[in-house]
């Protein structure tokens, strides 16, 4: 039983792995597409069986040759080999000796994959793609030719296709696997509408710019040319604008660009390589995408359009993904920098300030309070005592090491500036190589500590004075690369601020401060954290739709603190002492982690009544599949993404709810989306909830393992059963 | 008969010269609160009556607990009930984020139905019965204990309840230039506190979260407040040695001073009472005799009333009749007295008039509207002539008056409050002899 178990398992692995090979060809990963691509090739039967032979002798020769699983399944060998196996199949006629040198060409191709990925991927961090396939199909074309195997009788032809224009784009598509033909390229064309819909509008503009261009100059070229253009064209394009970019209207002009520049590739080394006796296949694709993607190492900057630096999905994937990103986290920093004071504080002079902020210093922030009345200081602000910020203590901005520290000089009279000893009293600490901090103008004999000092972000290092360039008492803070006075500046953003507006206090995740400003940190109440205390090691259920999924707490190799649950879903979130926050689930749709991520995407810990914050959360609690299938389509134009939401907390005696509402609203006023989440001191995360206009979308019911033993889900809970609709 | 010799009254004209006590203080009238015109509401919800600034209750609150959180990692503000527990007044506190601090069971449920969750209440004050701390250990309340026999009471509502009660030792101890303020509380010096800690730590019954001190009331010098932040730092630091309790709260009690001016201080309580930011700087020093890093001190809980609400409130009065003492001096009989101003007993309150007035300033006595003697709000203030049916605003008086006033002759007016953008409400209305009567009930035998 367990033998027959473990024979169906490793079978549905092996039809998965063969099925990724096929997807491979589009750029894609899922089964559903590779199976769409395999009942593309078998229009013509005989070479679709060479082809499978090709796959599976390529899946079979790969692990013997010592090659892991993994970098089997997510390497170039499977895909290569199936279109050396297809391109043998539909040079010699079938029979065995055909199909022999497929199989001896496949096994071929994955030494040759596996040389060009050392030589390639490790070395000038170039993609492997087709080279192999390039490089082994002229030789077994070659090897078959000498061994005098009969040639393959001329392709059929399929016919015209309903909408005659689209001809000669579908066959160039149909081309990828030898079946120049529409219906061959209809149905390639459908699997990667599946695949992606960003995926076909870059192919198809970039067919759209190259077929149309050599139709506009009227070129006298033969069709097989004019396939070979537009299938090289459309892979590059594919490739480049929704593959290595993170798709955009930039990326999409990159492509396209990319696709033309395959396109004269095409055309030029048509000529030539004939001349050799060698075919052009799909080499224009591949050297257009290495001289564009080396081309792109020369940019300033990693941006417009953006490379895909982390892992890959499909092209909505990657850009929902990098959109997201970017709306929630301004900057991941290696290095979170608090604000280097307690309570707050107003910033009087940012990046660029008109008085001191300039050219190599321009990334620094000058801080003080104002009282009740808006004012700096007291009295008439004529001694330095009477300023509000006077001698109030000073912070460490991040865990470090003191690196330089004086406070002799005396506090300046109002008005009156030390233009010798510019910095006054400071303290520089070094948080990490090439990143210090530099607190400058402190008070006389108020810092706190000596150099070599370890001092822990928060920690007290001095008072705000006025000495040095400082004509009135004020804080200056400034990240730097190197411990020296008067070192060029580094931008820098603090990490959970809250910025203190008449209308209310926000939560920033990364704030860099701009002048007029007032801005504190988040103040960490310990009754808030105790309810979501996610400690590695605990685990607890969820009900979701009548099912219990078990949720554990871990840290991964990585040190970072995941969420995995029995149904295959993993989470990965951040938990210090200022707040919670999700930043990713992959894996099962129907998971609890998915509504963690909606209903908790982000929590802090703070004490104050009435802090709120916004975050985004998937398109998918917002719109319904249909829409966001159509919305694919225009989605690289736009840099909006998900559905934005403003949450907001309630805490009532171990109880904590988190309300988020969409701040798009349906036609009846209310709030598109809305989400809910409880939490309680004893049990954690007690129900959470993604609710559509006025329909519960999805809720869960959750308990802690340790206290909720043997009660019923529904009593632990205490939940009145109010979650209705769809669940 | 030969009457009397009344002594005439004699007003010297000054004419704004200096003199040796300065320039002659000229009043200025205050017709507003926030905008909103004093004599309107008066017109509207009759006199006296009491005009609440939300704005000023805001600003107080936020000067405050910025002063101590631009110092210490941790504050809490705690709502001192007992100062003022006008429910809109309470709401406003709550809802900038202050707990309550109360010391009654009548406060607790009163906090309780303004919607203050249980386990952000302080609970002070040497009378707790027992089934009112049964509902404070059940709802998680924080209890200060005052004696030990209140020890022993919690423990039992802690066997009974099968909890583990959250507590606090209230402490006293000896500050140099202030009276010794010994009644509540264990004292420190003594070594009675460190008794009852040891108690607590060997009954292992409650959990010992917090001390709490209060060093007395209207201290207008910081540096005490900044004595007794050390002495409990320091106590704080010896219950972590000798017991390994990590307390999660220190309690600086209040005793911040308001800007009236106490009954023989020379100078104006204006000039006086120093600033939020002077206190902080003391206790916040003082604290920092605890030996623990910035991340793990424990949070500082202040239970300022006076400071925080004083300021907020005036009352208006209308001047019912004009009289000339025998003595010469000029006297006014208002329509508010003691009953409504207690605080009147040690404060010379500021009065300004309501209205914009001519005449050279002459002493004149303030009487209240009560047939009793001791209804005199202030002895002698230097006003202009005031004519019947003028008002006269006393400000500062949000603190203990609305708590502390009389039904005593006469019935307590409306207190209004002010928001923002020029609203205004009745926060509590008029009482009418209805409601008092309703409390009463007639023996059959008088029916």
């Amino acid at each position: 039983m367990a033998a027959l178990s473990a024979g169906l398992a490793r079978a549905r692995d092996g039809a998965a792995a063969v099925l990724r090979a096929y997807a491979g060809l589009l750029f894609a990963r899922s089964p559903l597409v590779g199976a769409m691509v395999l009942a593309t090739t078998a229009l013509h039967r005989d070479a679709a069986l060479v082809g499978l032979a090709a796959v599976v002798t390529s899946l079979l020769v790969a692990p013997a040759f010592g090659i892991g699983r993994e970098a089997t399944r997510e390497g170039p060998y499977g895909a290569n080999a199936l279109l050396v196996g297809l391109g043998v199949a539909h040079l010699f006629a079938p029979g065995l000796a055909t199909t022999a040198l497929a199989v001896a060409a496949a096994a071929a191709s994955v030494v040759v994959a596996a040389a060009l990925v050392a030589l390639l991927a490790r070395g000038p961090a170039l993609p492997v793609l087709s080279a192999p396939f390039l490089v082994v199909l002229p030789l077994a074309a070659a090897a078959g030719l000498h061994l005098g195997l009969p040639l393959a009788a001329p392709p059929g032809v399929a016919g015209e296709p309903p909408v005659a224009a689209l001809a000669a784009p579908l066959e160039a598509l149909g081309a990828l696997l030898y079946l120049p033909r529409w219906d061959a390229g209809a149905l390639l064309a459908l699997a990667l509408l599946v695949h992606s819909r960003i995926a076909t509008l870059i192919a198809a503009t970039a067919l759209a710019a190259s077929l149309g261009l050599l139709a506009l100059v009227e070129a006298p070229i033969d069709p097989g040319t004019r396939t070979s253009v537009g299938l090289n064209a459309l892979l590059a394009a594919t490739a480049l604008g929704g593959v290595w970019f993170v798709p955009s209207a930039s990326s999409l002009a990159l492509g396209t660009a990319g696709g033309l520049l395959a396109s004269l590739l095409a055309l030029g080394l048509a000529a030539p390589l004939g001349r050799l006796g060698v075919p052009v296949l799909i080499a224009p694709f591949w050297l257009a995408v290495c001289l564009v993607l080396l081309a792109a190492r020369q940019r300033l900057a990693d941006a417009d359009p953006k490379s895909v630096d982390f892992a890959p999905g499909t092209p909505e994937e990657n850009r929902r993904y990098w959109v997201t990103q970017r709306a929630r986290f301004a900057a991941l920093l290696a290095v979170p920098m608090r604000l280097p004071f307690r309570g707050a504080w107003t910033c009087t002079q940012g990046v660029d300030g008109e008085h001191t902020h300039q050219g190599p210093w321009r990334f620094a922030f000058d801080f003080e309070v104002r009282g009740e009345d808006g004012k700096l200081a007291s009295g008439g602000g004529a001694s330095p005592e009477q300023y509000h910020c006077h001698r109030l203590p000073v912070l460490a901005a991040a865990d470090g090491t003191v690196v330089a520290a004086s406070d002799a000089l005396a506090d300046n009279a109002v008005g009156a500036q030390d233009l010798v000893q510019n910095w006054g009293n400071h303290v520089v600490v070094q948080h990490a190589p090439g990143l210090c901090s530099l607190v400058a103008h402190l008070a006389r004999g108020s810092v706190r500590v000596r150099v070599g000092q370890v001092v822990r972000a928060g920690d007290e290092v001095g008072l705000c004075g006025s000495s040095g360039r400082s004509p009135r008492p004020h804080l200056h803070f400034q990240l730097q690369g190197t411990p020296e006075l008067g070192a060029p500046t580094l931008a820098c953003r603090f990490t959970d601020v809250v910025r203190v507006e008449a209308a209310g206090e926000r939560l920033g995740r990364e704030v860099e401060p701009a002048e007029g400003d007032t801005l504190r940190s988040v103040e960490p109440d310990d009754d808030v954290a105790r309810c979501l205390a996610l400690a590695p090691g605990t685990s607890f259920a969820c009900e979701v739709d009548g099912e219990v999924e078990r949720l554990e707490v871990a840290l991964d190799l990585l040190g970072r603190l995941v969420v995995r649950s029995s149904r295959g879903a993993t989470l990965w979130c951040a938990r210090t002492r200022e707040g919670f926050v999700a930043f990713d689930v992959l894996g099962d749709a129907g998971s609890a982690l998915h509504l963690v991520r909606a209903a908790l995407a982000r929590l802090p810990f703070d004490g104050r009544a009435g802090v709120t914050w916004s975050d985004v959360i998937p398109a998918r609690w917002g719109r319904s599949a249909a829409l966001r299938l159509l919305r694919d389509f225009v989605a690289p134009f736009s840099s909006r993404e998900g559905v934005e939401l403003d949450y907001t907390l309630t805490r009532s005696p171990g109880r904590v709810t988190v309300i988020g509402r969409s701040r798009s609203v349906s036609a009846r006023g209310v709030p598109a989306v809305t989400t809910r989440a409880e939490l309680s001191e004893r049990d954690g995360i007690v129900a959470l909830e993604v609710r559509r206009g006025e329909r519960t979308v999805r809720a869960v019911r959750a308990r802690s393992e340790s206290a909720a033993r043997g009660r019923p889900v529904a009593e632990v809970a205490g939940l009145a059963p109010q979650t209705s609709g769809e669940r | 008969m030969k009457p009397e010799y009344a002594r005439p009254g004699i007003v010297r004209h000054q004419m704004g010269m200096m003199n040796k006590f300065g320039r002659q203080q000229t009043l200025r009238p205050v017709t507003h609160v926030d905008g909103v015109a004093l004599e309107d509401l008066v017109r509207e919800h009759g006199s006296p009556l009491f005009v609440i600034s939300q704005r000023t209750l805001a600003s107080r609150y936020r000067e405050l607990y910025e002063a101590f959180a631009r110092r210490w990692p941790r504050v809490r503000i705690a709502w001192s009930y007992k100062t003022n527990y006008v429910g809109a007044v309470c709401r406003t506190f709550h809802k900038l984020g202050a707990w309550a601090e109360v010391v009654s069971p009548f406060e607790y449920d009163k906090a309780i139905g303004l919607g203050v969750p249980a386990d952000r209440i302080h609970w002070n004050g040497p009378y707790k019965p027992d089934d009112a701390i049964e509902r404070a250990v059940v709802g998680g309340s924080l209890i200060h204990i005052d004696n030990l026999d209140e020890i022993v009471r919690i423990e039992r509502v802690a066997a009974k309840t099968g909890l583990r009660p959250r507590v606090a030792v209230r402490v006293n101890l000896a500050v140099e230039g202030v009276g010794a303020w010994s009644r509540f509380g264990l004292n420190l010096e003594s070594g009675q506190a460190r008794e009852a800690v040891v108690r607590l730590v060997a009954g292992d019954r409650v959990a010992l979260e917090g001390l709490h001190c209060h060093i007395g009331t209207f201290i207008l010098d910081p540096t005490a407040h900044g004595q007794a932040a050390a002495k409990l730092a320091r106590f704080a630091n010896e219950i972590r040695r000798d017991h390994g309790v990590k307390l999660s709260f220190l309690d600086l009690g209040g005793g911040f001073a308001s800007p009236n001016t106490l009954k023989g201080q020379y100078l104006s309580g204006e000039q006086t009472a120093p600033s939020f930011a002077r206190y902080a700087d003391s206790i916040c020093d003082g604290l920092a005799e605890l030996d623990l890093p910035a991340a793990e001190v424990p949070t500082l809980v202040l239970e300022t009333g006076r400071a925080l609400v004083d300021e907020a409130a005036v009352l208006v009065s209308t001047v019912h009749a004009t009289k000339r003492m025998p003595d010469g001096q000029r006297a006014l009989v208002l329509d508010a007295g003691v009953n409504l101003l207690f605080t009147a007993f040690w404060y010379n309150h500021d009065v300004a008039p309501a209205q914009e007035s001519r005449g050279m300033p002459e002493p004149t006595v303030l009487y209240g509207p009560l047939c009793m003697n001791i209804d005199v709000l202030r002895d002698s203030v230097a006003l202009p002539p005031m004519a019947i049916g003028d008002r006269l605003v006393f400000r500062n008086v949000g603190a203990y008056n609305m708590t502390q006033w009389m039904q005593f002759i006469a019935l307590r007016p409306a207190v209004v409050m002010v928001g923002s953008e020029g609203r205004s409400a009745v926060v509590r209305r008029a009482e009418k002899v209805e409601d008092l009567v309703s409390y009463e009930a007639m023996p059959e035998w008088l029916r």
